[in-house]
């Protein structure tokens, strides 16, 4: 009886302590927010419009941007911003119908920043918060018409809603 | 026939000398007034130096002791140092500091006569204060584009923490005055300080801090009994 009670109380003991060497921890809150567009119609500003073929880019990189949750026709995508520079470049280029090189259209635009390092969690270690975001784009472009930041002081803290407004 | 004899001959003298033997027993119980040894009990962790020698990472050392008040309840306290580099996928930070606890210990198992062995059930206030360096870190961010490790170190002194622990274990009296024990700890958060642009997750003594502020520990400890009074 005795020894039965001695041997349960070194089973739940043995059990603790093989609970305790677990890291169960996973990353699961958001890290470094990205930047999230929505396309606009120019004619008629209060209506979505998808862009059909669209290639994003950041300059200085070889590879299109390719985000798991982007579709082939989206009204909105996400796009991740440098987090060693106070500035990024985004090609988004937008394919033709055919695969002729030359119909493609590509615009840049241009965003400066703020950058905040912020702690996370356990797991996810430390994040990059950005504010003060503006919109540095030249006017030159080809199929975007206008580049609309949703607010005046925008921040980008998390990938809630869309940031920026782009019309074509 | 004749070793039948023999062999009845020698059955009935161990059966004698047995039944003899179980009256000696039971006459010495009775006649022996056993009592309890009262002093005070002092010994080492022996977890955290072995561990020490497989990962450099960990080292440290830790004191017990405990001093017997009660048939079977002890006053009790830990206090020893520990430095641990912690290592994250993303960063990895240093925890050095000193910790002490104190509390009592009640014995959950009714001995023997003349044997003093313990399964303890026990409680503890702890405090350490330590300090916390953050060796390097890279930020968590999209693979796409280009990353850098930051690598200078920064350094949070003045960190200190106090928590409550459930202590459970086992300690056997192996040689005269001579204590093995076993003993595993459930911690739970009090208070910890706050690091501005980290974060408290790891008190020398309570161990890894989890988020919602609980925390186990373990320890094989080697004791020793110094006897003062017997009761």
């Amino acid at each position: 009886m005795k020894s039965f009670l001695v041997k349960r109380i070194f089973l739940i003991a043995l059990a603790i302590l093989l609970l305790s060497c677990e890291n169960d921890d996973i990353c699961v809150e958001p890290n470094t927010p990205r930047l999230i567009i929505r396309f606009y119609d120019i004619d008629n500003p209060q209506n979505k419009k998808a862009v059909p073929f669209l290639g994003v880019k950041i300059d200085g990189q070889e590879a299109f941007y390719v985000d798991s949750g982007i579709s082939q026709s989206p009204d909105s995508i996400t796009i991740p911003l440098e987090v060693v520079k106070d500035l990024t470049r985004i090609k988004l280029v937008k394919f033709g119908k055919d695969p002729v090189e030359e119909n493609d259209e590509e615009d840049e635009i241009e965003l400066t920043y703020g950058r905040n390092e912020e702690f996370v969690s356990q797991s996810c270690g430390f994040r990059i918060i950005y504010n003060n975001v503006k919109n540095t784009s030249s006017p030159n472009n080809t199929w975007i018409k206008e580049i609309t930041p949703i607010s005046d002081s925008l921040n980008i803290t998390d990938e809630r809603r869309h940031h920026i407004k782009i019309y074509h | 026939m004749k070793e039948g004899i023999i062999l009845r001959y020698t059955i009935s003298l161990l059966l004698f000398f047995f039944i003899l033997q179980g009256f000696g027993q039971k006459k010495e119980v009775d006649s022996v007034k056993l009592k309890n040894r009262y002093g005070l009990r002092v010994g080492v962790d022996l977890f955290t130096p072995v561990y020490g020698l497989f990962d450099e990472d960990r080292q440290g050392f830790e004191i017990v002791a405990d001093y017997r008040i009660a048939k079977r309840f002890w006053l009790a306290g830990e206090m020893g140092y520990l430095e641990k580099l912690v290592k994250e996928d993303l960063y990895n930070y240093n925890t050095s500091g000193g910790y002490f606890k104190v509390g009592a210990d009640f014995n959950a198992y009714q001995n023997w006569p003349g044997m003093e062995n313990m399964i303890v059930v026990g409680v503890r206030y702890g405090l350490s204060t330590y300090s916390q360096t953050l060796n390097e870190y890279t930020i968590n961010s999209d693979p796409y584009l280009p990353y850098e490790t930051i690598d200078e170190p920064i350094d949070y002194d003045g960190l200190s923490a106090q928590w409550f622990e459930l202590v459970l274990g086992l300690k056997v009296e192996v040689l005269h005055n001579v204590y093995l024990g076993a003993m595993f700890s459930g911690k739970s958060m009090l208070t910890a300080t706050e690091i501005d642009g980290f974060k408290n997750m790891f008190a020398p003594g309570f161990n890894g801090i989890s988020t919602n502020g609980y925390g186990f520990g373990f320890s094989y400890t080697l004791s020793y009994l110094i006897p003062i009074y017997r009761k």
